[in-house]
């Protein structure tokens, strides 16, 4: 039997023990008995006996399959860091440009709104200038050779209010990048979302994603005008209804983005997206309260969210058909579905060198470029914060800047090569970032949070599989799953 | 009036990109053309530049020009080069566009680009309206069209044969060809080549049969095929040495990237002994022990002996093959990059730099050296 300390995490359904096997990155079915020992061997070494001869002869199995491995990273380092200054100046991916920071409405959870010092900057009436602009698109055109799939986003505020700038950025985009694979997008509340406007963005088919929370008195309840503080969902809807008479096809490829409040009615914001956009693609995040306090959920609000979830599995089970879920059970399904796809690719060890898989490589998947030519890797950041801009369009990247946040875990990195999560792990420099400094603390605060997510998300991905081999050797007519077989030990991804 | 006769046509290069740079850095080899132009649409941001940024390859000597119209003034000939559109419809009816724009302007057309049936027929009738010439190169003629019929054996093949292929696409294979191909002729040395791109004929050599590709012949078929056509090819053109460039890999390189799981590098290996194997790869990590593996593989499912490798600038970024929302995409990697992938092999097989001239220049003197070397153990063996 082994001394080493195999690098696992322990998960259990109520059927079944697994082991999460971090340097595979797969899951595999064991005996209870050795779910106990290794149980024991983690949490109470003091108290652990030896194996039993079955519990002995069952992690010989596995560590001839290669499971059990004790390797842990010897360096927390993104090895992407050997080419990201060539990748910044040839493979660019998105730019989003900040045309304005004025908005007509104040959402009551809107970054920008919020009285949190650490959250964000605040609404102003700044917009980006045309020679801004121009530069921003000049910038990132000639920093996209490698790059076969581009896209082009506009943010505010609310960036149709300077569809004029717009107009100009799209026209003069569709002459400097001829040749390239090219995409624009808008996140727009809808409320100027003028005949004309929409006949614009057709022809030049922008994706539109239109911020809707719900029904009337959902949406109302914390989207409002900023004039005089009104809902804003008649207006909203009265522009949605002239697209769908004016422009029919455009209105099919509208995506929705819908802020859940859980101190709103979940099934009421459910019902009504399925009875009015059943089939779209819709996103919806769950708000996010502010730093330092908890969200608390109703037992209501958690069931019916649960209850889309369970649905949204069972669309991917192939047990209920996309037209019989609503929209919200949908996005699940594709969450959990992105989620196995990117997450669960199988190796034979963990690199020695790694660098926890939350940071993107900033400025290349996103080059989100502020009203002023400030440059930051996504829209999600602190604009007010000195540590997360990474350069200027005049003068280019701060490299080491860049550096920085790409290796935010070597902040906390002796935690980071002891954690099970490592690969699943979705923190970020903006986690760590307290608008004064980048900050180890900052990310402990939410790193339990972020392991128990990813626990959730495995114990979902195992509860999938488990269903799935039900349904395929048949419960039994007495209920139950005395024939349950498993096929083999580790999950097939 | 001979020099007129043996004057080439002064050809543009449209739309230029980083599938083409083979074009404009070989075009002495170009029979009957002279390139004179070469013109990127305004996305690949080179303007005024020499074509090499776009590989970060050796210079060609060749700038990038936006403007089709001027280019299109200056030329009698225009090569539309093949283009992945991707998802840009705009883009592709505006070089169609642009291709109408030339015919009717008393330009002929080279075209490598693939396009539909009915694009095609549409071009070629205003083609034959307006009285100039359409080549359409890009569907692969089918060669000897040569199928067994009877059992037969697979017939030797005397001359030197080298063999290069990849380990996946994009990794500068049909560039090494050129390279071998241009200093054989520097050489003096009588070729014959059959290319791995579906327009070799402009650089005056065979591109793929096509009959490789078609669905009404099995496997066997094909194997015997190939075999009998570049035996006729020896017959015919009686060369000093066989240059034979494989499409797609050596096998699939990820879930990804498929390479047509190595299926045409095992009929070859199954077709024709290789004397010479060059295998190109993209910029990854390499040791001994992957060469060796890679050697095995080439070995027992290629029946090529692995004689060097030849590593490019060119690597699949990682979170595009990662991302199933991404395009697979290739990122041109720096030199210093390069060196690092290199650092942990030491074996002995060769190993080179396929975008850097001195090394090329070395790979096919390595090449040479190992033939005569070859013919010299053959010759003493024989009675």
């Amino acid at each position: 039997m082994t001394q080493n300390k195999p690098f696992i995490h322990l998960l259990k359904s109520p059927y079944h023990e697994y082991v999460y096997d971090v340097n595979t990155n797969e899951i595999i079915g064991i005996s209870k008995a050795l779910y106990d020992y290794l149980w024991m061997q983690q949490n109470k070494p003091e108290l652990s006996i030896p194996p039993t001869s079955d519990v002995d002869k069952e992690i010989q199995q596995l560590m001839a399959s290669g499971y059990l491995k004790d390797k842990h990273p010897e360096k927390i380092e993104n090895p992407q860091i050997d080419f990201v200054e060539n990748t910044l100046e040839h493979g660019l991916l998105k730019l989003t440009l900040q045309v304005t920071q004025r908005c007509n409405f104040r959402c009551s959870y809107c970054d920008y709104s919020n009285e949190d010092a650490l959250r964000n900057r605040k609404h102003s009436p700044k917009s980006m200038s045309w020679e801004t602009a121009k530069k921003a698109i000049d910038f990132f055109a000639h920093r996209i050779r490698d790059s076969k799939s581009v896209s082009i986003g506009f943010y505010g505020g609310e960036p149709l209010l300077e569809f004029g700038l717009i107009k100009r950025c799209i026209e003069y985009t569709n002459e400097v990048l001829e040749g390239k694979d090219f995409s624009y997008t808008i996140t727009t509340n809808a409320s100027v979302l003028t005949p004309e406007i929409a006949r614009f963005l057709y022809e030049n088919n922008v994706s539109l994603v239109i911020s809707l929370d719900g029904p009337k008195e959902i949406h109302d309840s914390n989207r409002r005008f900023a004039a005089d503080g009104s809902g804003t969902y008649d207006v909203v809807m009265h522009n949605l209804d002239r697209i769908r008479e004016e422009f029919p096809d455009y209105y099919e490829k509208l995506s929705f983005n819908s802020v859940i409040d859980p101190l709103n009615d979940y099934a009421y914001t459910r019902d009504f997206f399925c009875a009015q956009h059943a089939g779209r693609n819709i996103s919806t995040p769950l708000l996010v309260p502010q730093t330092g306090t908890r969200q608390v959920y109703s037992e209501e609000f958690s069931r019916a969210y649960r209850n889309e979830n369970l649905l949204g599995y069972l669309y991917l089970l192939g047990i209920l058909r996309e037209n019989e879920i609503s929209p919200l059970a949908l996005n699940a399904a594709q969450e959990m579905r992105m989620f196995i796809d990117t997450h669960f690719r199988k190796r034979n060890e963990l690199p020695s060198r790694i660098g926890h898989s939350g940071p993107c490589l900033p400025g290349v998947m996103r080059l989100f470029v502020d009203v002023d030519g400030q440059l930051f890797p996504c829209e999600r950041v602190s604009e007010s914060s000195g540590n997360m801009d990474i350069g200027h369009i005049d003068v280019g990247f701060n490299l080491e800047k860049v550096f920085t946040l790409m290796n935010i875990s070597q902040l906390t990195e002796d935690d980071c090569k002891n954690c099970w999560g490592i690969t699943h792990c979705t923190l970020c420099a903006k986690d760590a970032d307290d608008t004064k400094r980048l900050s180890a603390d900052m990310i402990n605060i939410k790193c339990r949070s972020t392991l128990l997510n990813i626990e959730n998300h495995l114990l979902n991905y195992i509860a999938l599989y488990e269903v799935k081999n039900m349904i395929r050797h048949n419960i039994n007519n007495h209920g139950g799953v005395e024939h349950y077989e498993k096929e083999s030990n580790a999950i097939p991804i | 009036m001979e020099e007129l006769n043996t004057m080439k046509k002064k050809a543009m290069l449209y739309p230029f990109s980083m599938d083409t740079v083979a074009i404009p850095r070989f075009r002495t080899l170009l029979c009957e053309y002279e390139l004179v132009h070469v013109v990127a649409p305004a996305g690949l941001a080179i303007e005024g530049r020499d074509c090499c940024l776009i590989d970060e390859g050796p210079h060609t000597g060749m700038k990038v020009s936006n403007s089709f119209e001027d280019a299109l003034e200056d030329s009698d000939v225009v090569i539309v080069a093949e283009y992945d559109f991707r998802n840009n419809n705009l883009f592709f009816i505006r070089v169609i566009e642009r291709i109408k724009t030339a015919i009717l302007k008393g330009k002929d057309i080279f075209c490598t680009m693939i396009l539909e049936t009915s694009i095609l027929k549409d071009l070629e009738c205003c083609a034959i309206i307006n009285h100039v010439n359409f080549i359409y190169a890009a569907e692969r003629g089918d060669g000897i069209q040569t199928i067994i019929k009877h059992n037969v054996s697979i017939q030797s093949i005397e001359t030197p044969v080298i063999i290069v292929t990849g380990l996946c696409e994009n990794c500068l294979k049909y560039e090494l060809q050129l390279v071998i191909r241009e200093s054989f002729l520097k050489k003096g040395i009588r070729i014959s080549q059959v290319g791995s791109r579906h327009y070799s004929e402009l650089f005056g050599f065979h591109s793929f049969p096509g009959f490789m590709f078609k669905n009404q012949y099995n496997e066997e078929e094909k194997i015997l095929a190939f075999n009998q056509y570049i035996k006729d090819l020896e017959k015919n053109e009686n060369p000093e040495a066989i240059i034979i460039g494989i499409p797609g890999g050596i096998m699939q390189y990820s879930g990804r990237v498929l390479n047509g799981f190595g299926v045409k590098a095992y009929e070859v290996g199954c077709a024709i002994s290789s004397d010479y194997t060059v295998l190109a790869i993209p910029c990854e990590g390499i040791d001994n022990d992957y060469i060796d593996i890679l050697s095995l593989i080439m070995k027992y499912r290629n029946s090529m002996l692995l004689d060097c490798i030849c590593m490019s600038n060119t690597h699949y970024n990682d979170a595009s093959l990662k991302n199933l929302h991404l395009p697979p995409q290739i990122d041109i990697m720096p030199d210093h990059y390069v060196d690092l992938m290199q650092m942990n092999y030491n074996g002995s097989l060769p190993l080179y730099k396929s975008y850097d001239p001195i090394q090329r220049t070395q790979m096919t003197t390595n090449i040479i050296t190992q033939l005569v070397e070859n013919i010299g153990k053959i010759e003493n063996m024989t009675f």
